[in-house]
């Protein structure tokens, strides 16, 4: 049996700016992804065979939006079948859609899925690289600072309090949404 | 069938209940009584496998999220009984019961926003037009939901079933005639389960294709009804028809068959579907929300033919 994944080991709180009924959201499935995409991460939106659908990180003009679910999570997915490929149920609900907070949106969010080895300041642009293959697990839609260029790479966010450790023990980053596209291919 | 007079009564009904500093809860009533009443005509996933209200006492808690999971016991398999001379004992198997997880989510309509003075000048019944066009989306998605499930079991024609693995949809050939609907009977109890059919789902066109039987095919004065009052809905060939419009959900020419729900799985609903409206100053806005959750645990109860 995998060991349990606590419900705040991956998560986004958004500490400001929702939730009120005028928030900005956005649902949808996820598209064909290598690794189970935790929440927190950042997605961007698809169209994939006339459907939409999430993809992981960001590129030049993607809008960031910042996964409130992850896709095991018990209103998101049921899986019906053991490691081996038994059948154990065919899931009628959940539907599979997650969903997410948008980048254009006003938010102060923190999150857990972000580069905890680098140093954070406040002001420091914030971007999340693409990758859906299962070596991207590590690194697609993980916020970081490394090498963002104003007005050249695509920024998700800008730095508030920064790198802490939470209530819970998980480190954390803490940001302003926005949104900047860049300029060349992220 | 209301005057205009009436309906204008209920209308202003509504508006003073809104108007009212907490009277929304009678307003939202007011809804919920007819909501209801539509639910359970309109959706097929609903009257295939009915839900079934869940409590909170009911939910089973889980280490790794604080969403509700409910989990349900199967029937467990047993060995087969053996014969055996005398003086012989019978062999040991261990008691493992299989289990299998409903999860749930939230289905909510759009929320409708409008000028309360723009809804005065409407001489419809309000309360129709605030439910209608809601519970109408969240049909839609439930049985969608049915249906893209009952595809991800039933994949492809003449391939294994998922969970089950035997052949649970087929293509028959020769059109919709007695014989092939007899035929398309027998794909659910040839499994090891050997179920029964007890409700039939096919779509407004393909039920059409019934009222073409003649006397002999039909039997008797069924067919002479039929050919004069069109075809209600009743029992035929030992199992209940459903027959929907959602063309897209249902194709035409296909015939999906369940067991009874017991042998299928649940259909949970920790939510009603309950409406919210509020008012702020001259400002109206309403949507419609509900908690459901469904797995199937078993899929020898479901069967599809396709006609060609």
């Amino acid at each position: 049996m995998a060991a349990p994944d606590l419900p705040f080991e991956h998560a986004v709180d958004i500490k400001k700016g929702w939730f009120d009924m005028a928030s900005l959201d956005y649902s949808a499935k996820l598209g064909t992804v290598g690794y189970t995409v935790p929440r927190g991460r950042v997605v961007h939106l698809e169209h994939v065979a006339g459907k939409e659908v999430f993809l992981p990180g960001v590129r030049t003009t993607d809008v960031a939006i910042f996964l409130l679910n992850g896709a095991n999570d018990a209103d998101v997915a049921n899986d019906g079948t053991t490691a081996s490929g038994k059948f154990v149920q065919q899931a009628i609900s959940p539907s599979g859609k997650l969903s997410g907070v948008v980048a254009t949106g006003g938010y102060e969010i923190d999150s857990t899925e972000f580069d905890s080895e680098l140093s954070y300041v406040a002001g420091d642009l914030l971007t999340a690289p693409t990758g859906a293959s299962s070596g991207d697990a590590a690194t697609g839609g993980v916020l970081t600072n490394d090498g963002v260029t104003q007005f050249v790479t695509p920024v998700v966010g800008v730095v508030s309090s920064g790198k802490h450790t939470n209530h819970n023990g998980v480190y954390t980053l803490s940001f302003w949404s926005v949104w900047l596209p860049g300029a060349v291919p992220g | 069938m209301p005057t205009q007079q009436e309906i204008q009564l209920l209308n202003e009904t509504l508006f003073e209940q809104l108007d009212t500093p907490g009277m929304q809860k009678q307003a939202i009533d007011a809804v919920n009584d007819f909501t209801r009443t539509k639910m359970r005509e309109d959706g097929f996933y609903r009257r295939i496998m009915p839900p079934l209200t869940i409590t909170n006492d009911e939910l089973d808690r889980q280490v790794d999220t604080d969403k509700p999971v409910k989990i349900v016991d199967k029937e467990p398999d047993s060995p087969a009984a053996v014969s055996i001379p005398f003086a012989t004992l019978p062999t040991n198997f261990y008691i493992r019961g299989p289990r299998y997880r409903v999860m749930f989510d939230r289905i909510v309509s759009p929320r409708a926003v409008k000028d309360v003075d723009e809804l005065r000048t409407y001489v419809m019944d309000i309360r129709q037009v605030l439910s209608d066009n809601m519970i109408k989306d969240m049909l839609a998605e439930e049985d969608g939901k049915f249906m893209t499930a009952i595809n991800a079991v039933l994949p492809t024609a003449g391939a294994p079933a998922v969970g089950s693995g035997e052949v649970q949809y087929e293509e028959i050939y020769g059109g919709i005639t007695r014989e092939t609907l007899v035929d398309a009977l027998k794909v659910m109890p040839r499994t090891a389960s050997h179920f029964e059919v007890e409700t039939c789902l096919v779509n407004n066109l393909t039920i059409k294709e019934l009222l073409k039987f003649g006397r002999e095919e039909m039997g008797g004065d069924f067919s002479q009804d039929i050919i004069k009052n069109g075809w209600a809905e009743t029992n035929f060939l030992n199992c209940r028809w459903i027959v929907t419009i959602k063309t897209g959900l249902v194709p035409t020419d296909s015939l999906f068959m369940f067991a009874s729900p017991k042998f299928i799985g649940k259909n949970y609903e920790l939510e009603p579907t309950t409406m919210y409206i509020r008012r702020e100053a001259y400002m109206l806005e309403y949507f419609a929300y509900e908690t459901t959750g469904g797995s199937f645990g078993h899929t020898n109860g479901l069967a599809r033919v396709d006609f060609k």
